[in-house]
């Protein structure tokens, strides 16, 4: 169970973040949609402790990722695995590389298991043949579906995906989030995704959480989030010009 | 009044900058100190490190020794013609190139070529979150960024500085035979004579020092980097600048203490 | 073969470090493949300029080193290390030498006789040689220079007794008839001995041509001594301090008289003025001496101005007038040097005054103490039986003077000069008034030296009484430093009958009327 507890963040003066309560079930999906630049990509920082907040706490497994020293944090991470918005592929390194990154860092195996896990990781997402490539060489769907790939190989327990789907065409956007929903299936993680679309939301959440104003406005399931009457998240849903939101 | 006032405000502005400046230094120091004692070092990166910072400089070091050399011999010539003791041109470049020239002109070099390397390479993985994503993976930056970086350069540049040296010696040897035409033997005899065991390994010493002022400020610069590709700029040229004050600054100091 | 970057990375770390032991082992002096060695030993009286790892040569060979020095009776024990494939053999003597003037100092080995090192057997180990004593090297020789700027210093302590007192000044007057009347004598010696002084000239410019072929033939030489002097100055750096001081007690005491008897000065040159019609007379003389020079060689006639001698001696004191007033429209300059003389283990102290009115000539007025007998001359008080014994007028002077001489109470006599010089490019030719007695000289300034460097002879003496009129010859070299200092070396009577022939290095400090001025006025340093 991972818990954000009022976390406030600001960055210089502007509040990103204001007292922010959500919770994450464990081995659940649950997508958080929101308009662009709202913070989740912030929260999903906290989550990992990549940022620190302001005030509030962040709790996993009811351990204060704010009270453990470096180390503490470090084997925590170790169950984490996660997506970056724009990739964050290591650009110095090919993508057989990038991929096997994790396994050489934490996991001692014998060189072809590592090339039996990449090439199946690779293989998931769509991308094969392209290992000796660099992520340069790469579009950039290509480089989210390696980041997806890299998030995955270590089979964590909890799994971030910031816009997984952002920038890729319908139908690989239906593979990733098959791809989610089946390894998730599989190895029974904990999914925070993050997305802004909202059919995709639809087909892998089991709750689906909206973020407004720095805090969370909604929460539940996606049929809850059809029928909601908060016009915030009726104008979200129904991807209207008109309504309360302003632009 | 008030303008008066304002420039002292800059003056302490200036001030306070420059000891939070040399503190984040220390503190970056110790983490990466902290780091090898949690984690050990990355070998497979030390190696990467060890060969940019060696083998792949070891054109650019040794045509600078080697000119560096050349220079000084004829400089010395002119100096030693007056009052005749060319004898002495031998000594006056060995003991230039290993107590003071071998170690600074290498530092500076491997600071130019290597530590803004280092900079802009980290500050690059700073700002595209690669550096975020090394955290995530539960791998120390520290101990998977900077300290290979330090240590290598910390091994290589006495290595580096040997090389400066004796190319830089040889270079002065050619132009004293060759160019001035006097005798050869008597160049490499004084050498002997004059040079002592301290001298070379006070230089070593030395670039020991250098190496890890030049790795450690320009991989601290790359982590400060922010704000797009010219941020990255900014802080590669704040760590060649910062690294070649520190080292000429250190060069001084050490001096002074060693010899 | 492809090398993965482990690999290259350490044959190339591997490599440097090698190389790195490599220079460390020559530059340290550590030998893995020491070949077999032994030791001996040998008593030294000093060990000075040798220590642990001096070479030890044979022949000018390298045969071992020293290992260590223990100091037993008062004596340096020393143990050489010497390799096994040179014996050395009973008989054989060592002895510590200097490679040059300055240079490091070895031990050498000799063999006595080449016969007896064949039939005897080699020294075993541990075998003590005989050694013999050690030459005299530099570091002595700098003492004895510290010793002479102390003697420069009592003659500049008399100097200010003679000029401060009332007596000083009647001696002084003294002085300067006795020059008036010895350069009178001198002129009729001079008229008398045209033929002898012909044949001297003739000698004199035969040995300034030898000279200066010497300074061409020997132009590596010359550099090669250049070296050495530079060196001096380095080694004297370490002997600074107590020369320093010493020197600092000269100028202290030249400021201490010239100051402290402002007023006594002031009245001296009263008197000075006053003599000047003696002094006018001495010139005179001098000036006919050289007139006499003139007719007699020729060459040296041209260099001097004779319409003009009487305004530059009318110059030259007011230039003395000013000097103490603190302003001068021409140059003084003022020497203090010493010479030691290795033949008598005597030394040479003067202090010269040089008033130049134009570049192109001067006139030094001085004062020197020197042994006695020193350039064929007697002392002061030989000089005044002169005027008891009535100067001849005639011919054969002076031949009963001798009888009657009282010696000089000191080892060293007062001698006084008075001398013309002339410029002329890079040669000065003087003449005048040298240790008391006729003399003429020429120096050659080495060109490109900044006038630093100084080849000079002198020929004086001319007043000898020892009837054959011989030549004191003496000539040497002479270099500036720091502009204050300088050092000369040469050889003093050379055509000595006596085998009086003998070595001397000396030096000493000269000053410009600028920091004259500075002593006397206290105006800020040049
Ligand atoms: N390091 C930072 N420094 C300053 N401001 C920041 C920083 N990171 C985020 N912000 C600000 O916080 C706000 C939220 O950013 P965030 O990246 O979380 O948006 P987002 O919800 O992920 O948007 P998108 O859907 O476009 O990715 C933005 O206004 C951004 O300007
Ligand atoms: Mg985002």
């Amino acid at each position: 169970m991972i818990i954000l507890e009022n976390i406030n963040k600001s960055f210089k003066n502007v509040k990103v973040l204001n007292n922010l309560n959500i919770s994450f079930e464990d081995k659940k999906i649950t997508v958080v949609i929101g308009r662009s630049g709202e913070g989740k990509s912030v929260m999903l920082k906290h989550i990992v402790g990549l940022l620190k907040p302001d005030s509030g706490r962040v709790l996993f497994n009811d351990i204060d990722l704010n009270s453990i020293n470096k180390k503490e944090l470090n084997e925590l991470r170790k169950k984490f695995g996660m997506v970056f918005q724009d990739g964050a592929l290591f650009d110095s390194i090919n993508i057989f590389e990038n991929v096997a990154f994790p396994l050489r860092q934490h996991l001692k195996l014998s060189e072809g298991d590592v090339v039996k896990k990449v090439i199946s990781a690779l293989n998931d997402v769509g991308l094969s043949g392209i290992e000796s490539k660099m992520p340069a060489e790469l579009s950039g769907g290509m480089r989210k579906r390696v980041a997806v790939a890299r998030a995955l190989i270590l089979e964590p327990e909890t799994v971030l995906f910031d816009e997984p789907t952002t920038g890729l065409d319908p139908i690989m956007s239906d593979v990733i989030n098959n791809l989610i929903i089946s390894t998730q299936k599989h190895f029974k993680y904990t999914g925070i995704i993050i997305s802004h679309d909202i059919e995709g939301a639809y087909k892998t959440a089991d709750t689906i959480a909206m973020l407004y104003e720095g805090a969370i406005i909604e929460k539940g399931d996606a049929e809850k989030f059809k029928t909601s009457d908060n016009p915030v998240v009726r104008q979200f849903v129904t991807g209207s010009m008109i309504g309360p939101i302003v632009i | 009044m008030d303008f008066i006032l304002r420039y002292f405000e800059k003056i302490g502005l200036f001030v306070l900058y420059i000891i939070n400046e040399l503190g984040s230094l220390i503190i970056y120091l110790w983490n990466c100190i902290l780091s090898i004692l949690r984690y050990s070092v990355n070998v497979n990166n030390l190696f990467d490190q060890m060969a940019f910072i060696g083998m792949d400089s070891f054109y650019i070091v040794g045509l600078t020794g080697l000119f560096v050399g050349m220079v000084l011999s004829l400089q010395a010539y002119y100096a030693a013609r007056i009052v005749g003791v060319t004898y002495m041109i031998g000594p006056t470049v060995a003991l230039a190139m290993t107590r003071e020239l071998g170690p600074v002109l290498t530092a500076l070099m491997i600071t130019a070529r290597c530590g803004s390397s280092m900079a802009s390479e980290i500050g690059t993985m700073k700002i595209s979150e690669q550096v975020d994503a090394l955290e995530v993976m539960a791998v120390d930056p520290f101990y998977f960024l900077s300290v290979p970086r330090i240590i290598a350069s910390m091994v290589m540049l006495p290595i580096m500085s040997i090389v400066t040296s004796l190319i830089g010696i040889f270079g002065g040897y050619v132009v004293y035979k060759f160019f001035l035409g006097l005798n050869g033997a008597v160049f490499v005899d004084m050498i002997y004579k004059y040079i002592k065991l301290s001298d070379i390994y006070n230089g070593l010493l030395k670039a020991v020092f250098f190496g890890i002022i030049l790795a450690t400020i320009s991989t601290f610069k790359g982590f400060e980097a922010s704000g797009g590709s010219k941020g990255v700029g900014r802080v590669t040229t704040q760590a060649v600048v910062l690294s070649s004050i520190y080292i000429l600054f250190a060069d001084y100091i050490l001096t002074s203490i060693l010899f | 073969m492809k090398l993965n970057k482990e690999t290259k990375v350490g044959l190339f770390t591997v490599a440097i470090l090698l190389i790195l032991v490599f220079f460390s082992m020559k530059v340290g002096k550590i030998n893995l493949f020491k070949p077999p060695t032994y030791i001996i030993s040998t008593y030294f009286a000093s060990a000075n300029g040798i220590g642990i790892g001096t070479n030890v040569e044979m022949a000018g060979i390298k045969v071992g080193t020293v290992k260590k020095i223990k100091l037993e009776n008062g004596q340096a024990h020393v143990y050489m290390e010497i390799n096994s494939k040179y014996k050395i053999y009973p008989d054989y003597t060592a002895s510590i030498r200097s490679m040059s003037l300055l240079g490091e100092s070895y031990i050498s080995i000799t063999p006595a006789n080449t016969a007896q090192a064949l039939s005897s057997k080699p020294v075993p180990e541990n075998e003590i040689i005989k050694s013999y004593k050690s030459p005299e090297n530099m570091s002595s020789l700098i003492l004895k220079f510290a010793k002479t700027a102390d003697n420069l210093e009592a003659v500049t302590k008399s100097l200010k007794k003679s000029i401060g007192t009332k007596t000083g000044e009647h001696k002084i007057k003294a002085i300067l008839a006795n020059i008036a009347e010895l350069s009178d004598n001198l002129n009729r010696l001079v008229y008398l001995n045209q033929k002898n002084f012909n044949v001297i000239m003739t000698n004199f410019a035969g040995f300034s041509r030898n000279i200066n072929g010497l300074t061409v033939e020997n132009d590596r030489a010359l550099t090669k001594t250049i070296h050495n002097f530079r060196a001096i100055s380095d080694n004297l750096r370490q002997e600074l301090p107590s020369i320093t001081d010493n020197i600092k007690i000269v100028s202290a005491n030249l400021g201490d008289i010239l100051t402290k008897n402002k007023s006594n000065i002031n009245r001296s040159l009263v008197h000075i003025r006053k003599d000047t019609k003696q002094l006018q007379l001495s010139l005179n003389q001098i000036y006919g001496i050289s007139s006499k020079i003139n007719k007699g060689r020729g060459t040296l006639g041209k260099l001097v101005n004779r319409s003009s001698v009487y305004d530059n001696l009318n110059g030259s004191l007011k230039g003395i007038n000013n000097l103490v007033g603190g302003f001068n429209s021409f140059k003084v300059g003022m020497n203090i040097n010493s010479q030691y003389l290795d033949h008598t283990n005597g030394s040479v102290t003067e202090v010269n005054v040089k008033l130049q009115p134009s570049p192109g000539h001067y006139y030094i007025l001085g004062v020197d103490s020197t042994p006695i007998n020193y350039g064929n001359s007697y002392g002061e008080t030989q000089t005044t039986t002169y005027t008891t014994n009535n100067p001849p007028s005639g011919q054969f002077y002076p031949s009963s003077v001798t009888t009657n001489t009282t010696q000089y109470s000191n080892s060293n006599s007062l001698k006084f000069n008075a001398e013309i010089a002339k410029n002329f490019y890079n040669w000065t030719f003087l003449g005048g008034l040298m240790y008391s007695t006729g003399g003429v000289g020429v120096n050659y300034y080495v060109p490109d030296t900044n006038r630093n460097l100084k080849l000079y002879a002198r020929a004086f003496g001319f007043n000898s009484n020892n009837g054959s009129a011989e030549a004191y010859v003496n000539a040497g070299v002479s270099y500036t430093f720091l502009r204050h200092l300088f050092v000369d070396t040469g050889y003093d009577d050379i055509f000595s009958k006596h085998n009086n022939r003998s070595l001397f290095v000396g030096g000493g400090i000269k000053f410009t009327d600028k920091d004259l001025e500075y002593l006397i006025a206290g105006s800020k340093m040049p």
